[in-house]
């Protein structure tokens, strides 16, 4: 069966391939994810938000919420890693 | 004042009380389980208040940080949201109650970080089921995963193999989910759901949808156990805890299925996924197979749980098979079978965990006579067990019956002869551990000894087989009020 | 468990750095808004300034400046900053982390929201060096 993963792969590739056809040319910029709403975002993120850098504001402003998820991320990896990596001891201590 | 806001109280109450538990925990350990009960009933209620407010006004949206779409993160309460937020919040709380005993029973030392991500899975689950924005979903997406493979792999035996097993596999599924939204964003700009599927008809003949089609049903079908990317789910349902699996185990794959059903009704439109690629036929062959071959692959087994996972992937299996259909029955079907299976398979693990704490025992052959020495606990199996079979009035029945009848309406027989085979074999090995138990007789000591599981657990079992029937008597309404009004949205 | 490193020029060397580390965390977290960096760039900094110390030093003697208990704490405590700033507003009477609406009686409505990225990013930094010390605890915990 070691056959079955390089199928799987050059299926992969081949579809990546296929789709590369229309996506718009990198760096175009008459592209949707240029004109859409990353437009509006750097047009309106200092009248807005007052902030110089708009990559924060978005991350942080626009976007707020996925970074709160994104931080939750990894409050969870921490609290996995006390779960599965101590109660090793017989004491009774904290972490 | 707070009514405005119950949408966002759904997954946020489960997550701030997440850290609130674990801050409480690290104080004091008696202190985890109780915040732990005190979230989840919050976010039950939330759940309730959101279905009741969807009933009598119609969908909900809610723009996170003020902002509209598409600039902003949008929260939509629709029918079918409002429907999965209450099944998935109320199996969180039942499952909270009947853990207290099992965790100190098994897993003593470890109680506060175990509620705590328990909290943080639910969260996570319960943000994917209310967002409207792909890449938010994405985010939720990857708290419950990690919670998941974390809960599945503080088991017993060969558990943490299983469940990196498990990591390996839903992580590729992820990856190409989120592949898939990437191409839907380079070719549409946008993130929100509502606007992507304003602005996909028009560019239906791009290659690069395509490939985003069928990047987003093979991540999600990977996740989700669809038949033939399913070889992760036997072993890490057999090694869990037995409280962990009653959580994971009604709730994980369906809520999977529902990103499947949202992406076909919502993102993608019908007419795409079964006229302009064929990709409904493909998801409806692969599950009719997966029905037939999971249930022959369940009578096989000795082990109880290894059992009830075949089971749960031939009844994931019927989901995508209502999907696959793309036909207002179907749908219904589908979707009527997410609740029902929820709360059948829940049931039955969790008797298998009240087995195991009253005897240790799990494999099948030595269940002689328990029928007899626990009453309460066995006649709930048999509920549920009849229910899966598909007797009415439990529910089981209920949800085949309909997705006989989308098949019937597709013009497809093979499906209903194969919904029909499948109902026979889960009568044999259902049948099975039913004479086994109720009419043998005990020939081991441990079975002479053993005795009804206590309270904590014994009452969230009794609930689950009651809520069995009653599911089954209210179907009626159900159907009409909140999954009929999906389907006509869509099909209209 | 880390045992002291035995050469006496990483010693000194890192009880000279770790300071200017962790100032230059705080650096990166508060010039978040005029350049890039913020509080994951901040986080991960001060995070390696504490790992030096904790290598270096050897994990006894570092412990009593920075114990093992309060690193879950700080992590929780940032993360919840964070939520707890959302429910703020909705108090206020925005939506969940609409910052125009957060309690401040004499601002304009973008300086509010300045301010609320502020303390987000603040949350945030809080929380990711806290989870990064906690994880490097629990890899480097003595086994029984």
């Amino acid at each position: 069966m070691k056959w079955f993963p390089i199928v799987v792969l050059c299926l992969f590739v081949g579809l990546l391939f296929y789709a590369e056809k229309d996506l718009p040319a990198f760096g175009d910029i008459e592209a949707p994810q240029n004109t859409h709403v990353s437009d509006e975002y750097i047009q309106r993120s200092y009248e807005d938000t007052h902030t110089p850098e708009f990559v924060t504001a978005v991350l942080a402003d626009y976007r707020g919420y996925d970074t709160l998820g994104e931080t939750s991320v990894i409050f969870t990896a921490g609290v996995i890693c006390i779960l599965l990596l101590t109660g090793n001891r017989k004491d009774d201590s904290k972490v | 004042m707070i009514l405005n806001h119950i949408i966002v109280l759904i997954p946020i109450s489960l997550l701030v009380f997440s850290f609130i538990t674990f801050l409480l925990g690290t104080v004091r350990r008696s202190l985890a389980y109780p915040t732990a009960l005190v979230g989840s009933a919050i976010s039950v209620a939330c759940s309730v208040v959101g279905l009741i407010l969807v009933l009598q006004g119609g969908p909900i949206h809610y723009y996170l940080g003020g902002w509209p779409p598409p600039i902003g993160i949008e929260y939509v309460l629709d029918y079918l949201s409002a429907f999965m937020a209450v099944l998935t919040t109320f199996i969180g709380f039942i499952s909270i109650v009947y853990s207290r005993k099992s965790f100190a029973q098994e897993l003593p030392h470890k109680v506060v970080p175990l509620y705590t991500i328990t909290l943080l899975l639910l969260s996570g689950l319960c943000g994917i089921i209310v967002t409207g924005d792909l890449f938010n979903l994405y985010v939720f997406l990857e708290i419950a995963s990690l919670t998941a493979y974390a809960l599945l792999a503080v088991g017993e035996k060969r558990a943490p193999v299983a469940a990196f097993r498990y990591v390996i596999m839903g992580t590729v599924g992820a990856c190409f989910y989120l592949l898939g939204v990437g191409f839907i964003y380079f070719s549409t700009g946008t993130l929100n759901m509502a606007d992507a599927a304003k602005l996909l008809p028009a560019i239906y003949d791009s290659r690069a949808i395509i490939a985003a089609a069928v990047f987003i049903v093979i991540g999600i079908g990977l996740k989700m156990a669809l038949f033939p990317m399913h070889s992760w789910l036997p072993d890490a349902y057999t090694y869990a805890p037995s409280a962990v699996i009653s959580l994971i185990a009604p709730l994980m794959t369906k809520v999977f299925a529902y990103v499947l059903i949202r992406m076909l009704i919502s993102v993608f439109l019908p007419e795409y996924l079964s006229d302009v690629i064929p990709a409904t036929l493909v998801i409806g062959w692969l599950a009719a197979a997966g029905i037939v071959i999971m249930s022959i692959m369940a009578i096989a087994q000795d082990d109880f749980r290894r059992m009830l996972a075949y089971s749960s992937l031939a009844q994931i299996c019927y989901v995508a098979l209502g999907i696959g259909l793309a036909n207002p029955l179907g749908l219904i079907g589908g979707m009527l079978h997410i609740l029902n299976h929820a709360f059948m398979k829940g049931c039955l693990f969790q008797v298998a965990g009240a087995i195991r704490y009253r005897t240790g025992l799990t494999s099948i052959s030595k269940f002689n006579g328990l029928g007899k020495k626990m009453r309460w606990t066995m006649g709930s199996f048999g509920i549920a067990a009849l229910s899966m079979i598909g007797i009415p009035p439990a529910c089981g029945f209920f949800s085949k019956w309909y997705l006989m009848l989308g098949s019937i309406d597709a013009g497809n027989w093979v499906f209903v002869g194969v919904i029909a085979l499948s109902s026979l074999l889960n009568a044999v090995y259902f049948f099975k551990i039913i004479e086994k138990v109720f009419f043998a007789q005990p020939d081991d000591d441990i079975v002479e000894n053993a005795a009804e599981p206590p309270k904590e657990m014994l009452v969230p079992i009794v609930i689950m087989a009651v809520a069995i029937i009653a599911l089954g008597l209210v179907n009626v309404y159900i159907v009409t009020n909140i999954l009929e009004p999906v389907v006509n949205h869509v099909f209209n | 468990m880390i045992a002291k490193y035995k050469n006496i020029v990483v010693n000194i060397a890192s009880r000279v750095m770790a300071p200017f580390m962790m100032l230059y965390a705080l650096y990166a977290l508060f010039h978040g808004h005029s350049s890039p960096g913020g509080g994951f760039q901040g986080g991960a900094i001060m995070a390696a300034g504490v790992m030096l110390l904790r290598l270096t030093l050897g994990k006894e003697r570092s412990s009593r400046k920075f114990p093992v208990w309060l690193a879950p704490v700080i992590g929780t405590t940032g993360v919840f900053i964070f939520a707890g700033t959302g429910i703020v507003t909705m108090l206020g009477g925005g939506n969940y982390l609409d910052y125009g609406f957060l309690p401040f009686p004499f601002l304009s409505p973008s300086e509010h929201r300045f301010w609320g990225i502020l303390i987000i990013e603040i949350g945030v930094f809080l929380g990711v060096s806290g989870i990064m010390v906690t994880i490097f605890d629990c890899l480097t915990a003595e086994q029984e």
